[in-house]
């Protein structure tokens, strides 16, 4: 019990589990290789496990805002609902079609999720839990970000069908419309705290979060973040009724499952990236004594986003293609350098 | 620079993940590959021609509106992080919206000439 | 250190090998992104952090793309084109040019190691508004040429 409230412990415990390994005489990389499997393992599998709690809260939010009751069936209250797909999933004939080029049809999934994994280096997760404290982690977010665009083009390419082709294009032409929007909605936080360090920005808004200076900028943030991540109401590119299934129409089994876990994992990494920007990642709410570890109090502000993101989903209908990219070109992006001159000017008056 | 390590390893993570995935998969799955199943699919019409042909000019001009502006961020960005507490505050704020303003002004001439609408 | 540099250098010596040896356009350019991600771990190991990240966010995320939007402008991607004698002596000829000005530039620069300090975006930010900043306004003029620029092409594309 008194290491689920003070996850630092842990940490601590397998540090030092580590360092008294070196007395039994094993050689010093063969330790930290063993550090770094054990942390790439607990980072893999919280990706594989959330994506089963957020597939399976999608369906439930869903449902609730349907008034339908969702998944019921398999386990308790559906909870194993989302285990029992995967294992299907797994098991599953992995197709490649006849005309598709093999090679790059092959490592598109790769491209995607790789990126969405090392994305995960830079969070912080709580004051002393993170993987490496990256100088410029924010900078570093968007670049691996822009890296997975890259792997939805060439997975429709691949595909050699016109519908994934096009989902593809579609896809990359939001993500770069909206990732301009994204990044200009944050330099506003930047010239407040003066730093592109998650661990600074953080502990920045000690006293008062950055969504109290920041209210256009969070809005900004939240809209540009649900586009990049392609989710309704911009999910355009896997218009069902235009496009099959979008960029991903051909593929089937593992190399299905692993777009799905990329898009996931990368929710989860917008949501964890607005709560370390907007509301303050791990610190409680300002003038609340520290009672709940700062590990839960961090997840819970990503899941509180997630759920914002899931609600936005099942509330408003989809916009047309063409709304779509005139939204950010002629409202996101505007808006994102009024709000850099906003807090410039107030800033530049207050001294 | 050490913590560039990490990033190093995690892209290897993230693609030994991949290749498990894929490797557990192709033992457990069965294989019965059949003409139609590995045609492409049109949702049961036989394909026509091939995907591959041209597409539209759009695509490529949002394409380098998004580098412009890109490479546009990539300036502002060192400018925000010495903003707070610079004792030249008021000078680097008008630096800047000259800056942006010239910017805005090609953002405003492409409205006009429609090339933000998607046709 | 050297170890990683040589990983990161060989990896970025082939894929400008492949880049040039492979027929099929979308896989070189595939090739081209693990060039470009290669070149920016090299920035990287040099302390160059900013640069590197950069390299990723504009060369992969920006140019590659645009590249990619190219080929499918581009008609009959994988029809043999036949070209002739001249086309490829004025190419060896052109590639030949551009290598004697790289190297003999690359000749001419005294090669020295850069003492250690650091290279914070603070310290760049700074130098870019001050001892820059006319060069820094003008890349912002050069900018909107390019919008300008590339609204016009694309425009002329349309009305065709």
């Amino acid at each position: 019990m008194e290491l689920l409230y003070n996850t630092e412990r842990l940490v601590e415990i397998i540090g030092d589990f580590l360092q008294s390994c070196k007395g039994y005489g094993i050689p010093e990389w063969v330790l930290t290789l063993g550090g770094g499997v054990v942390v790439a393992v607990i980072i893999a599998g919280f990706i594989a496990v959330n994506t089963l709690i957020l597939v399976l809260a999608e369906r439930k939010v869903s449902a609730f805002i349907q008034d339908r009751l969702g998944p019921m069936r398999v386990g308790p209250w559906g909870c194993l609902q989302t285990v029992a797909d995967a294992l299907k999933l797994l098991q599953k004939e992995d197709i490649t079609p006849k005309k598709a080029d093999r090679l790059i049809f092959f490592l598109s999934p790769i491209i995607v999720f790789a990126p969405a994994v090392m994305a995960y280096v830079a969070i912080s997760w709580s004051p002393k839990i993170r993987v490496a404290d990256i100088n410029l982690g924010l900078l570093y977010i968007f670049a691996t970000g822009s890296l997975g665009t890259l792997g939805i083009i060439l997975a429709g390419w691949s595909s050699a069908n016109k519908w994934s082709l096009l989902g593809g294009m579609r896809s990359a032409a939001q993500i770069i419309s909206y990732e301009v929007a994204l990044i200009l909605s944050v330099i506003g936080v930047i010239m407040l705290s003066g730093s592109l360090n998650l661990e600074n920005l953080i502990s920045c808004q000690k006293d008062c979060w950055y969504i109290v200076y920041q209210p256009l900028g969070f809005l900004l943030f939240l809209v540009s973040a649900i586009a990049e991540t392609n989710r309704a109401p911009f999910d355009i590119v896997e218009a069902e009724q235009e496009l099959v299934g979008g960029f991903h129409t051909e593929y089937s089994a593992m190399k299905f499952a692993m777009f799905f876990l990329g898009e996931y994992a990368s929710v989860f990494i917008a949501s964890a990236l607005c709560a370390t920007l907007f509301l303050g990642g791990w610190q409680p709410v300002p003038g609340l004594p520290a009672v709940v570890p700062p590990i839960i109090w961090f997840l819970a502000k990503c899941y509180l986003i997630v759920f914002i993101i899931m609600w936005i989903r099942w509330t408003y209908p989809r916009i047309r293609v063409d709304q779509l990219m005139g939204f950010s070109w002629k409202f996101l992006i505007p808006l994102g350098f009024l709000n850099i001159g906003l807090t410039g000017f107030i800033m530049a008056i207050r001294g | 620079m050490k913590e560039y390590l990490w990033v190093a390893f995690f892209l290897l993570v993230g693609i030994a993940f991949c290749l498990g995935g894929f490797i557990f998969n192709w033992f457990i799955r069965s294989n019965k590959p059949s003409e139609s199943k590995l045609s492409t699919y049109e949702c049961g019409e036989k394909p026509v021609g091939s995907a591959w042909i041209q597409y539209d000019v759009k695509y490529y001009l949002y394409g380098l509106l998004f580098l412009i502006f890109d490479v546009e961020i990539v300036f502002i960005i060192p400018w925000a992080t010495i903003f707070k507490g610079s004792a030249t505050v008021t000078a680097l704020f008008v630096e800047m919206v000259i800056f942006i303003v010239i910017l805005l002004v090609g953002l405003i001439y492409a409205g006009k000439k429609g090339a933000l609408q998607w046709r | 250190m050297e170890i990683a540099f040589y990983i990161l250098a060989g990896m970025a010596v082939t894929s400008a090998i492949l880049v040039v040896s492979l027929k099929n356009l979308v896989r070189a350019i595939l090739a081209l992104a693990s060039l470009f991600l290669s070149i920016a771990g090299l920035y990287i190991l040099l302390s160059a952090e900013f640069l590197g990240l950069v390299q990723i966010l504009v060369y992969i995320g920006g140019v590659i793309l645009l590249f990619l939007f190219l080929i499918m402008l581009t008609e009959n991607l994988f029809e043999k084109n036949k070209v002739n004698l001249f086309q490829r002596i004025t190419g060896v000829g052109l590639v030949l040019l551009l290598f004697s000005i790289i190297i003999s530039i690359f000749m001419k620069q005294p090669f020295q190691a850069i003492p250690k300090t650091d290279y914070s975006i603070q310290e760049l930010g700074k130098h870019l508004l001050t001892d820059y900043l006319v060069p820094f306004e003008v890349v912002s003029l050069l900018l909107l040429v390019a919008l300008i620029g590339a609204i016009v092409i694309a425009k002329k594309e349309e009305n065709k």
